[in-house]
This record gives C-alpha cells, sequence and structure tokens, in this order.
C-alpha cells in the first residue's frame, strides 16, 4: 500500500501536511548547501542556491506527479539543485568579468575556474549522497543521550574507516564496545536516510 | 478555496537571521521567509516571467510584470508602476530593472532605505523568491 511507502516529497506536496514541509526543508536545507559548497561556491551563492531550488520546489510540489518507471523521482532534488548552481556559477562568472574588466588585462591562464556540468554525473551523485550523510550525522549528533565521545569513536571508524582495534586503542575503549557504538548509530542513522533513501529508490 | 501549496501562512513576519558559523544560512531563518514567499504565489498564481507581487492595505496580492524596455518603479508617486499610500515610502523608492546578470534593484535614494531578505542595499542582483521591503510595504520577487 502506497501510504506506509510515501516518501517525504510526496507527503510534502500536500498542502495540508504543512509538517512533513518544515521536515522536509530541515532535511534538505544542509544537503543542498553543503552540495552547493563542495562545487565551489562561497557561503553566499549556496545561500541564493538554497532559496531559488526551494522557491522552485514550492512552484513544482503542488503538481508534481510521481512515475518511478521514468526515473522523475531519482535524484530530483538533486537535479534542481544542481541547475541553480549552474545559474550561480554563470552569475558568479559574470561578476569576475566585470572585476576583471575594472582591473585590466588579464594573465595568461590561471584565473579560470572549473564550472559544474550541465547535468549531475555519478561524482557529483557521490558528492549529494555525502552531504545527505553529512547531515544525517548533524542531526543524530544532536540527539540527547549522544556523548561526544561516542560520536568520535563512530566518526574515526565508520566514517574515517579507520580499522577497529585501531579506534579502540586510541579511545581506550573493547574492540566489542566499537562494534556496538557502530551497530547502535547506524540504526539511527537509517531512521533518518530512510525516506530519503526511498527518493533515491534504493528502498522499495 | 483549498490551498495549493503545502506552506501555510506565517504567524509572524520576523526579520531573517544570519548566517552561521558554517556560511549556511539558518534554515529556521529562511524557511519562515520561504513561508511569506509561497502564501504570495498561492495568492498571485501563476505569472509570465519576473515580476513583483505584494499586498495591498486589504490585504489583496497584486502582481506587476517587469518590462522589457523599461525599469519598473516603486513608490508614492502616482506615475509609479508600483504605487503605495505607505508613509514610509519615498516618491520613488526603488526601480527593478533588466540589468546585464539579469534583474537588478536598485535604490532610488529613498529616505528610509531598500531591503533585501533583510539587507540594506543599493543596489543586488534579485533572485527568485527575493523579500524587498520599502517602508513598510513588502514585496516579493518572482523569476516565473
Amino acid at each position: 500500500m502506497r501510504t506506509t511507502r510515501q516518501t517525504l516529497l510526496l507527503k510534502a506536496r500536500d498542502p495540508e501536511n504543512a509538517q512533513a514541509w518544515e521536515e522536509f526543508f530541515n532535511q534538505y536545507a544542509g544537503p543542498i548547501q553543503g552540495y552547493a559548497r563542495k562545487l565551489g561556491l562561497d557561503a553566499t551563492d549556496a545561500a541564493d542556491v538554497l532559496q531559488e531550488t526551494m522557491v522552485e520546489l514550492i512552484r513544482i510540489l503542488p503538481d508534481f506527479t510521481y512515475d518511478k518507471k521514468r526515473g522523475l523521482f531519482r535524484n530530483f532534488v538533486l537535479t534542481i539543485t544542481h541547475r541553480r548552481v549552474q545559474a550561480a556559477w554563470r552569475r558568479r562568472r559574470a561578476r569576475r568579468e566585470v572585476l576583471l574588466e575594472d582591473a585590466g588585462p588579464l594573465p595568461s591562464g590561471g584565473l579560470e575556474v572549473a564550472d559544474p556540468g550541465s547535468t549531475p554525473g555519478a561524482e557529483a551523485e557521490l558528492k549529494w549522497r555525502e552531504e545527505i550523510f553529512r547531515e544525517a550525522l548533524r542531526w543524530i549528533s544532536s540527539k540527547p543521550g549522544l556523548d561526544a565521545h561516542t560520536l568520535d569513536i563512530f566518526q574515526a571508524h565508520v566514517v574515517h574507516n579507520r580499522p577497529v582495534r585501531e579506534v579502540a586503542a586510541q579511545f581506550g575503549v573493547t574492540p566489542n564496545l566499537v562494534y556496538q557504538i557502530k551497530h547502535r548509530l547506524v540504526n539511527r542513522l537509517r531512521k533518518w536516510v530512510a525516506p530519503l533513501a526511498e527518493e533515491l529508490g534504493e528502498i522499495e | 478555496m483549498k490551498s495549493n501549496n503545502p506552506i501555510p501562512a506565517p504567524k509572524d513576519r520576523k526579520k531573517p537571521g544570519t548566517t552561521r558559523r558554517d556560511g549556511h544560512l539558518p534554515p529556521s531563518a529562511l524557511f519562515r521567509r520561504l513561508q511569506f514567499v509561497a502564501k504570495m504565489m498561492e495568492t498571485a498564481g501563476a505569472g509570465s516571467g519576473p515580476r513583483i507581487a505584494w499586498r495591498d492595505v486589504r490585504l489583496a496580492v497584486h502582481q506587476r510584470t517587469l518590462p522589457a524596455d523599461r525599469p519598473l518603479v516603486a513608490g508614492r508617486d502616482p506615475s509609479a508602476d508600483i504605487c503605495g499610500e505607505n508613509g514610509q515610502l519615498s516618491r520613488r523608492h526603488f526601480e527593478v530593472l533588466q540589468g546585464p546578470n539579469g534583474p537588478t534593484l536598485r535604490d532610488l535614494n529613498s529616505r528610509n532605505g531598500t531591503r533585501v531578505n533583510g539587507n540594506p542595499v543599493k543596489e543586488h542582483l534579485l533572485r527568485d523568491g527575493d523579500v524587498i521591503e520599502a517602508g513598510r510595504q513588502v514585496f516579493v520577487f518572482l523569476l516565473e
């Protein structure tokens, strides 16, 4: 039945479900800005990308129809974000050209900066997923009952991919405790990521 | 009429917050602003091209599309495209024109200044969903 599997994006398009929209906004705000920063934008431009992406979503969501066969849902938000990042890049280049016109002749080479491609490729998707994961980590670290020590152990082992024995030795705990922490926090992360993972087509 | 927008009307209109230390805008500040923008979008309906939407004292929503060949002027002057009665609005308060990089707002040396998303501006390249404050009047810039 669709109701139990309804993604956050679908819930957010329901005009009566203001709470779902707020939840949707809070989950995506960090990843959108983080993704824009990863593609080289500064904080101001990244904030613009967030605003423009959300305004476009406000415009699109009420009429958005779900068609998984056409792959519309997959990376839906990423595609919009990526397009907005490109627009920000174009504005940035235009600003830079104006500044450089004032500054005089260009030195050969050197100042050109890479523009993200027209569509989000595999590398862009990876960056997007990293931002989703980072936001999930921020979420679990903000919850009460999780001390900094536990989070450090989790980050050392899971995020930085360091061996269990090495992490256990560094933090003065048993390897078993490192496994327990990993298990506990991965379960918490799953709860946060699940709605987003559905949108990415990873959960049926 | 049933609302067609996922964001409810704002309960209050607070000033947008400042940027966090990590460079991210506080989501709550932007969310509040977007609540207002969404309400205006919902009431104004679909438009064509860049435009300014605002509410009058009776809360009726109006919008003016940015002309291609001249600036769109807002102020108390009867000849202004957007003419407001608000006493804190200068006769010619600000204008929006098609600049080389996109729609641009210029403050016309108004007495009380113009703010975009809470920040005082003299000239500003407008983004979709920007909130413009002139005197006590609030406008929203919409790109589509």
